[in-house]
């Protein structure tokens, strides 16, 4: 009787052997499935591989007064251009597949941006006589989404109405004194849009940004400004003084005597956590 | 053999989590792209939530406790612009982004200024009399080096320091650092009329005393102007004023102050009751449970302080000390002359022990004749040392040498006997 449920094993086994054998499976289904890169702008979708990033962009939308960011497509953060140093030509991106395509210089797909890109004082495109028009104010996306602004609905867009073309003075992120002033032609800022004011002189926060300039964990000084303009979690340890030592002096001379503060030191640390969630 | 088995089962299992989960794409920080809204009025960005440790002191204070961080943290009146707004009028913000660390005197300089608190409502933010004058006012202004040098010290912004020291419950310690001692010696010329003189003055090895007012140490706990006590800074000066045991002369053991001699009752003291000057600490004795009090009129020992001599309350109507004229911020700093020095000032203060202004003058004539002028040629902390001296020896008008120890030590010696 064993015998024969061995038989019939090795029957089923060999029956789907052969049925099966002739069939090759990928390792990876899809792989030789194209997309076709001969349309305009970029036809290969971002949320492919990003979908935690475009589902904190749907989520945004059950919002009443849709956060900042929320309606622009991935491209125009992550493929800017005419944009930035040297002229707005730092940043060529592969493009196109026929006539006029560029295989990418400094990159291929996409960036990683500092929010200062496009929100510091410094950076204001290419000059206006330029014959080129390459900046990225020009590019009809830049110029057609966003609603307006609340509460008719969505945040308003860089280039759109009420704000128009190069107009980014909306949009500027001042008050940490990072304008360069010693670069004040060019494409560093457009005559009489500058914003000599920027001093940073008080900012509390100023050394948050400074730092986070310094550290290479995200570019630039993304990391202050998410900390604050996102709902990401943050955990910050502050290291606090709680005391303050005074040294006091009853001077005198003579006929006179007074008393001179003539030292004053802070002591006494302690660290405690806090919790931003997101 | 079993063990195998499973260990291959779970190889499998994981190899093949790995090989569907391999191509998804995870984000270094989730809600990076989660932006919040700034279009609406106002903050929209939460500043409790990266500081809910501040916001939690400010909950447990006396005062503030109404304003939320922007009354302070975004005041407007110093000129500073901070960004605001996304679309027209919009602004990046100049000296500052976000926020910026306020000068107390920002608010309560010159005249004080009115913000916004919690419920709309405007509230006013009152001035710090002196310091909110250019200088910072007057000299006779007791904290004033205390401000003035919390400004030179740039440990906070501006004067911060001082105001926290006092306002809210940073810790402080104090290190005090004045001569040991005193000595001096008067004596008398011939006959009834003759002049005293002050000679032999010395300064003892300066002598370092640690006042250490330990609190919680939170900067945004502040305190309501009743909170606030004398003592918590200056408890060697309490120390050594603090004795009511007698000490054989008519006089008690207690310095820094002079509050009982021997010329007591109605007749003695000009008639300004030796035994009850308004300087009497006793008067304050009942409110921490000590029974030795003939006349409880002082709610606490910073009322004491202040009622009794740094800030008494003055006759509207008498002629006062020029000193008086001036403005002092919590304190006058003053020596015993400053209101006993002339028959016009004999009702510029109010005694709470006999309840009527009431000033006993010492007068440059009779008795004390040039002791006064003497004195008053003498650094301001040895003007009182004469003073308490000589009462607590038993009035021995002049003649000998003393020795005063200072705050906290109460010793004070006559011709090398303690008196």
């Amino acid at each position: 009787m064993n015998n024969l449920k061995m038989v019939f094993a090795i029957m089923a086994i060999l029956f789907v052997g052969i049925v099966a054998l002739p069939y090759a499976v990928s390792l990876f289904a899809g792989q030789h499935t194209w997309y076709d890169l001969s349309g305009g702008g970029n036809d290969i979708p971002c949320e492919k591989c990003h979908a935690d990033i475009a589902e904190e962009y749907q989520d945004a939308f059950a919002h009443p007064l849709y956060a900042p960011h929320k309606t622009y497509p991935c491209s125009h953060c992550h493929r800017i251009s005419g944009f930035g140093e040297n002229n707005g030509t730092e940043r060529t991106y592969a493009s196109g597949d026929g006539n006029g395509s560029i295989p990418g210089n400094q990159t291929h797909a996409a960036v990683t941006v500092q929010c200062m890109d496009c929100h510091d004082m410094n950076f204001y495109g290419r000059p206006l006589n330029t014959s080129t028009m390459v900046h990225h104010a020009f590019n009809p996306q830049y110029q057609t989404c966003g609603w307006g602004g609340p509460p008719e609905g969505g945040p308003r867009n860089c280039h759109a109405p009420p704000r128009c073309g190069w107009n980014i003075t909306m949009i500027r992120a001042g008050g940490f004194g990072l304008t360069d002033f010693d670069n004040m032609s060019g494409y560093y800022h457009k005559p009489g849009v500058t914003w000599p004011g920027d001093t940073g002189s008080k900012a509390a926060h100023r050394s948050f940004v400074l730092a986070a300039i310094e550290n290479n964990t995200l570019e630039g000084a993304n990391e202050a400004c998410i900390a604050c303009h996102t709902h990401e979690r943050v955990e910050m340890n502050f290291n606090v003084m709680t005391e303050l030592n005074i040294t006091v002096n009853n001077s005198y001379t003579q006929s006179s005597s007074f008393w001179n503060v003539t030292g004053m030191e802070v002591s006494n640390y302690t660290t405690y956590k806090e919790v931003k969630e997101g | 053999m079993n063990r195998g088995i499973a260990f291959v089962f779970i190889f499998i299992a994981v190899a093949s989590i790995l090989m569907f989960t391999s191509t998804d794409v995870i984000t270094l920080f989730a809600n990076q792209h989660a932006f919040i809204s700034i279009s609406g009025t106002g903050n929209q960005i939460s500043c409790t939530g990266c500081h809910h440790h501040i916001a939690d002191e400010l909950n447990h204070s006396a005062i503030h406790d109404d304003l939320n961080c922007e009354a302070c943290h975004r005041f407007t009146g110093t000129g500073i612009t901070f960004a605001s707004g996304d679309g027209t009028g919009s602004t990046p913000g100049n000296e500052s982004h976000a926020a910026y660390t306020p000068r107390c005197l920002d608010c309560h300089g010159g005249r004080g200024v009115w913000v916004v608190n919690k419920t709309g409502s405007s509230v006013h933010a009152p001035p710090a009399p002196a310091f909110n004058e250019t200088g910072y006012g007057s000299n006779v202004s007791a904290h004033k080096p205390l401000v003035k040098q919390a400004l030179d010290y740039n440990l906070s912004v501006g004067e911060n320091e001082a105001c926290l020291a006092c306002h809210t419950n940073y810790s402080i310690k104090f290190g005090f650092r004045r001569p040991g001692y005193f000595n001096f010696t008067w004596n008398k010329g011939s006959g009834d009329s003759g002049s005293f003189t002050l000679s032999n003055i010395g300064y003892g090895p300066t002598n370092s005393t640690t006042v250490s007012k330990s609190e919680s140490g939170a900067k945004h706990e502040f305190k309501a102007i009743n909170q606030i006590k004398c003592e918590d800074c200056h408890s060697d000066i309490w120390h050594a004023a603090n004795h009511s045991e007698s000490n054989g002369h008519g006089s008690t053991r207690a310095s820094h102050v002079c509050w009982k001699w021997y010329k007591s009752g109605s007749g003695g003291g000009g008639g300004h009751g030796g035994d009850d000057p308004m300087h009497n600490v006793t008067c304050v004795y009942s409110e921490y449970g000590i029974s030795n009090c003939p006349n409880d009129c002082y709610d606490n020992i910073t009322e004491y302080c202040m009622l009794s001599c740094h800030k008494p309350r003055i006759n509207p109507s008498a002629t006062i000390p020029p000193v008086f004229l001036e403005t002092a911020h919590a304190a006058y700093r003053l020596s015993c002359y400053h209101c006993h020095n002339n028959t016009a000032y004999s009702n510029a203060f109010w005694s709470i022990p006999r309840g009527q202004y009431d000033t006993p003058e010492f007068e440059h004539s009779g008795g004390h004749d040039t002791i006064d002028d003497e004195a008053l040629s003498e650094p301001l902390f040895l003007q009182a040392e004469t003073c308490i001296s000589c009462k607590r020896s038993g009035d021995r008008w002049g003649d000998g040498t003393y020795k005063a120890y200072t705050e906290p030590n109460n010793t004070m010696l006559y011709e090398g006997s303690p008196i």
